[in-house]
């Protein structure tokens, strides 16, 4: 069996599939035969304390134990840097521990094959997550409406990239700018160059929400809001897709050790108002105004 | 019994092997200090990153350190608290998935609690040796009871009881700063950089001890209590460097200026710092931090009645502290043990030595269990 997992925002995700086909008659079954149980929560910040329970529960469902599990997925982000670190941790252990390999998608791709699967298929699709500080996680996507994973000439949703005021940038640039942070007015600009209406899929907060709509009526863009829940289950198709294919995945100890979060934003070091002890000191060392990068460090703990 | 256990409170990722929670068949630690060292202390989304990133290496270095397959450990145990959030988080999450993948019973395990338990650990086999009053779990070298110990590392500064296994009494603590964190803020004040301790001494090391100390500074001894405090310590320190550093200013200033420089921290500094002298203070501070612990440490041990005293923590592993509590307590018939300069800092095979004195008595944790940053010792009464 195959375990999904999900844990990159305050709704988390998991799922058991069939892997890999008992039989090669299984081969045939259709995609949607593979799936066995899918549970899908309101996890807060609980990633960690809930996740294994309820993993548990979904073995049980099959009268299944963790020795079965062959294969895992997991989705790197981005996301809760908590959440995210949740599940690849997870993913990392389970793949140290039961010597299976396992295969990472970007939450981003995951949630544009969501799209895809369930609804009329449109180009183009941009997958949205909150990041916090007013911007969102962004990924832009082109229709695969011809795609069958299950003939497996297969793939996953690649994101690519976005349009911008000089036109399509060339597939040389770098997959990283692929997925981006971007405030809900940059958002619209990069929408208003698209030359169909896009559908904007993800998760996102009632006030993100009405930050977007603001900038499309002043920047006078359409586009319309897809906000169903990502699913585990689309986690697990991309990796029955990639594992068919035979690459890609993460089989080693190197590989699993090599396996990273995608943060897309970098560790919050603020700078305090209020100066500390140490940066008065400073400041009597160093007169002339220098950059600090100070505030939030922590004693070493015992 | 073998145990898995793994240390992730703050810095440091640790993973160890450990044999009857005393003989360490692996230890393994990645530290992250030269990353946090341009910050001057631990920035905890760092750490957490840095923990996720160590996290296989260091598991897969204690596997080969002890030349062992999972068919040969017994159970896994990971740090819960005290420490960064995002950073436990990452131990105990590896933890606890590990211990449900391979159906082995798991332990949550008191960080602090682990710092004391790093002197029942033997750097050297001694397996041969027949275990002595197993039932009490007494091996011949280990701590006796009734203890004291002194918990110090850069967030905690406690006298602690111990009159058996488990039990905490708590005889006194800091008001204000941890002695570590005390060692970081004069370190990086005085250019010494991060961790402070290590820095602090080896500048202390170098003055030359025959000459008479320019700087005396205070010490805060709290009559009749056994707690502490630093931050008047530090404040004094900062004080003899700001005078130092204005008096030499109005030369200075001219001449940087035309340079084109600009001042730099105390340590590296030139003429504004000329009346300075780093390794002076750095004993003079050092001296005051180890006059109150042992100080009070060793009235303690006195008032109790202990034969030994254990010392754990980060700031154990203080050389200064080490011979002046030996030179106090040795003519009084009393016992010093202290865990080798590794064991002092964090790592996981002190998680594996504290763990098996819970696990063999049946405790467990289920998966649910959480990360707690502010946990304390289970402090009796």
């Amino acid at each position: 069996m195959l375990l999904a997992i999900d844990t990159s925002t305050s709704l988390a995700t998991v799922a058991l599939v069939a892997y890999p086909p008992a039989a090669a008659a299984d081969a045939m079954l259709s995609i949607q035969q593979r799936l066995l149980v899918e549970h899908t929560w309101e996890v807060g910040q609980r990633h960690s304390v809930e996740l294994l329970q309820r993993i548990e529960w979904l073995l049980r469902t099959q009268n299944a134990d963790m020795a079965q599990i062959t294969a895992l997925a997991v989705a790197t982000g981005p996301g809760s840097f908590n959440g995210v670190r949740v599940a690849v941790t997870t993913a990392k252990s389970l793949g140290f521990a039961l010597g299976v390999p396992v295969s990472a998608h970007p939450t981003l791709d995951i949630i544009a094959w969501g799209a895809y699967a369930t609804l009329p298929a449109q180009e183009p699709v941009w997958s949205l997550l909150d990041a916090g500080r007013g911007e969102v996680y962004a990924a832009r996507y082109i229709s695969y409406r011809d795609a069958n994973i299950l003939g497996i000439s297969a793939w996953g949703p690649t994101p690519v990239l976005m349009p911008t005021a000089e036109g399509q940038p060339g597939e040389g640039a770098d997959a990283q700018a692929r997925y981006q942070v971007m405030a809900p007015e940059r958002l619209v600009e990069a929408l208003a160059r698209e030359s169909t209406e896009t559908l904007l899929c993800g998760e996102w907060r009632p006030d993100t929400r009405a930050a977007i709509e603001a900038a499309l009526a002043v920047q006078g863009v359409q586009a319309r809001f897809d906000a169903t829940p990502r699913r585990a289950w689309s986690l697990a198709q991309l990796a029955l897709a990639r594992l068919a294919t035979g690459q890609g995945a993460l089989n080693t100890t190197e590989d699993l050790a090599a396996l990273e979060p995608l943060y897309l934003r970098r560790p919050a070091i603020t700078t305090s108002a209020k100066p500390t002890l140490d940066q008065r000191m400073q400041r009597i060392q160093q007169p002339e105004q220098q950059e600090h990068e100070e505030g939030t460090t922590h004693a070493l703990r015992g | 019994m073998r145990i898995l256990a793994i240390e992730s409170s703050c810095d440091e990722t640790g993973a160890a092997i450990i044999e009857d929670g005393r003989i360490i068949r692996a230890n393994v630690v990645a530290s992250q200090a030269s990353v946090h060292a341009r910050y001057g202390g631990v920035v905890p989304e760092v750490a957490s990153r840095q923990q996720v990133s160590a996290l296989i290496p260091t598991l897969d270095m204690a596997f080969a350190e002890a030349g062992i397959g999972w068919e040969q450990i017994d159970a896994i145990a990971a740090t819960y608290g005290p420490g960064l959030a995002g950073s436990l988080l990452v131990g105990l999450t590896a933890g606890k998935t590990m211990a449900m993948a391979r159906g082995l019973p798991f332990l949550g395990v008191n960080h602090l609690e682990a710092h004391i338990y790093a002197n029942w650990l033997r750097t050297e086999a001694v397996s041969d040796a027949p275990p002595t009053d197993v039932d009490h779990e007494v091996w011949p070298g280990d701590p006796q009871f009734p203890l004291l110990a002194l918990v110090i590392s850069g967030a905690h500064t406690e006298l602690v009881s111990i009159p058996h296994h488990g039990r905490y009494e708590l005889l006194g603590q800091t008001r204000d700063d941890a002695a570590g964190e005390a060692f970081d803020k004069v370190s990086r004040l005085l250019g010494l950089g991060y961790p402070g301790g290590p820095a602090i001494e080896r500048a202390a090391r170098q003055r030359d001890p025959a000459q008479p100390n320019p700087y005396r500074l205070p010490r805060a001894w709290l009559k009749d209590s056994y707690d502490f405090s630093f931050s008047g310590l530090k404040t004094a320190t900062l004080e003899i460097v700001k005078g130092a550093l204005n008096a030499g200013a109005s030369q200075t200033k001219a001449s940087a200026k035309t340079k084109g420089s600009r001042y730099r921290r105390a340590g590296e500094s030139a003429e504004g710092a000329a009346a300075l002298s780093i390794p002076d203070l750095a004993a003079a501070f050092q001296e005051a931090v180890v006059d109150v612990l042992a100080t009070k440490t060793t009235q303690a041990a006195r008032t109790l009645g202990v034969r030994q005293v254990l010392l754990a923590g980060g700031v154990a592993a203080n050389l200064a502290l080490r011979e002046r509590l030996t030179a106090e307590l040795t003519p009084l018939g009393i016992a010093l043990r202290f865990p080798p300069v590794a064991l002092c800092t964090d790592n996981a095979a002190m998680i594996g030595a504290a763990a098996y004195f819970h696990l063999r008595l049946g405790e467990r944790n289920g998966f649910d269990l959480d990360v707690r940053p502010g946990l304390q010792l289970p402090f009796a009464g």
